[in-house]
């Protein structure tokens, strides 16, 4: 159980994130929320928070276990009448988080519109350009790694994005570049560049959600 | 100070008195194990069974137990049943309701085995349905990532590593990261489930029985 409460917590701790008024990635329901009795305008992330939480008392059952039978000699001992209670409580909290998870999920709103610029910032495509640097100019990927800092480095001093810059400015990083480069540079592009098994491209996307569905069924 | 129960009539042949009250708070399980009143009746059906077909008790015996048992799984479920700490465990409990029910053919029920070879056979029941029940919630939550993940499988987002831009992801690209993990802790309880599901009536705590029983 403590591996699948795992796996809970980090997705619970991402929807706590996300939906912070700083990240605005998704919008939670109301009826996986709660407000603040002194805040009015608070929704606070209450279900995701426990089942977060719930990992704590999951893995503590299990090392509460463990202790128990730490020592004990073959065959029996009534010591071993302590483990019903741990794993009873185990299993309800796990199922509980489980279901308020799936709740979660099937009620929340992605902000699409966020995500598409945020994914946009932090010169998320500098992998991109060095990764063109390599196919279309054959410089070792060490090279273009530096020739892509050196760029990154000049947008964030003049206050702008990678697709910002202008040829000449990239071409004195590195003679070799051309105008095609600003086509790994959008986000769009990117994501869709991304066509081997298991890929960002939507293609590849949509074949794994195909793959699963039919398993699920 | 003792209890006024008198000595327990399930193992009590060799005391002169009942336990401490405290000796009773501590020893008895009733309070928790009753959940697993199903799968001890269901244990005990199948172990009178086995004494039938073995020969060890006769078949008039066998359908009592068999169904005196039934008739305390009803009780149960009913809420009629009222359970006892002076009996310890679900065991007892139920055991004891038997003999109440059918007489001292009852007794017959515990031939060739212990309690800790029932509860030991109880809990796996149980946890083997837990498990079923892991991999059904398990499955609904993959389906609910799944939904998501059909729904944005062309959205881009920032994917992170440090919680710093990396490079951009899509939102169903992300909701697939889960849906594997999430299968893989359903294969993990699959795993579980085919590793416990042995059945570890006869040990009789530690030896076989006597071959000719």
């Amino acid at each position: 159980m403590p591996p699948c409460a795992t796996h809970l917590s980090r997705l619970a701790e991402e929807l706590v994130i996300w939906s912070s008024a700083q990240f605005r990635f998704v919008t939670l329901s109301d009826r996986f929320s709660t407000g603040s009795s002194i805040m009015p305008q608070k929704k606070n992330p209450d279900a995701a928070e426990l089942i977060r939480a719930k990992v704590g008392r999951i893995t503590g059952a299990l090392v509460a276990l463990l202790m128990v039978m730490k020592g004990l000699p073959l065959a029996y001992s009534k010591d071993m009448q302590e483990d019903k209670e741990q794993v009873f409580d185990a299993a309800d909290h796990l199922m509980l988080a489980l279901a308020a998870m799936e709740g979660m999920l099937r009620d929340l709103t992605a902000n699409r519109a966020v995500l598409a610029a945020s994914a946009a910032a932090g010169f998320s495509t500098a992998t991109d350009l060095a990764d063109w640097l390599v196919r279309a100019a054959g410089l070792p990927f060490r090279e273009a790694h530096h020739v892509t800092g050196a760029l990154v480095r000049l947008a964030e001093e003049t206050g702008r994005d990678l697709p910002d810059l202008t040829l000449a400015e990239m071409q004195a990083a590195h003679p070799a570049i051309t105008a095609e480069i600003f086509g790994v540079l959008g986000v769009e592009n990117s994501v869709a560049s991304r066509q081997s098994y298991g890929g960002t491209a939507p293609l590849r996307v949509r074949e794994q959600v195909a793959r699963w569905k039919e398993r699920l069924e | 100070m003792t209890s006024d129960t008198a000595s327990n009539a399930m193992w009590g042949g060799r005391f002169a008195a009942g336990p401490d009250a405290i000796m009773e708070a501590i020893n008895a399980s009733i309070a928790f194990d009753r959940l697993l009143y199903r799968q001890d009746i269901e244990a005990s059906r199948a172990h009178a069974a086995m004494l039938g077909a073995q020969g060890i008790v006769e078949s008039g015996d066998v359908e009592a137990i068999r169904e005196g048992l039934l008739t305390i799984l009803s009780e149960i479920e009913a809420g009629e049943l009222a359970f006892s700490p002076a009996l310890e465990d679900i065991h007892m409990n139920v055991e004891a309701r038997l003999r109440a029910l059918i007489g001292p053919a009852a007794g017959r029920l515990h031939t060739a085995r212990s309690r800790n070879d029932q509860v030991a056979t109880d809990f796996r029941l149980w946890v083997r349905e837990q498990a079923d029940a892991a991999i059904t919630g398990i499955e609904a939550l993959m389906r609910a990532a799944l939904a998501q993940a059909e729904a944005g499988a062309d959205w881009p987002m920032p994917g992170f590593t440090h919680l710093q831009v990396a490079q951009p992801v899509t939102w169903g690209h992300h909701m697939l990261a889960y849906v594997e993990m999430f299968a893989r802790d359903a294969g993990r309880f699959r795993d579980a489930r085919a590793r416990m599901n042995e059945c570890p009536l006869a040990p009789r705590i530690s030896r076989a029985l006597p071959k000719s029983w």
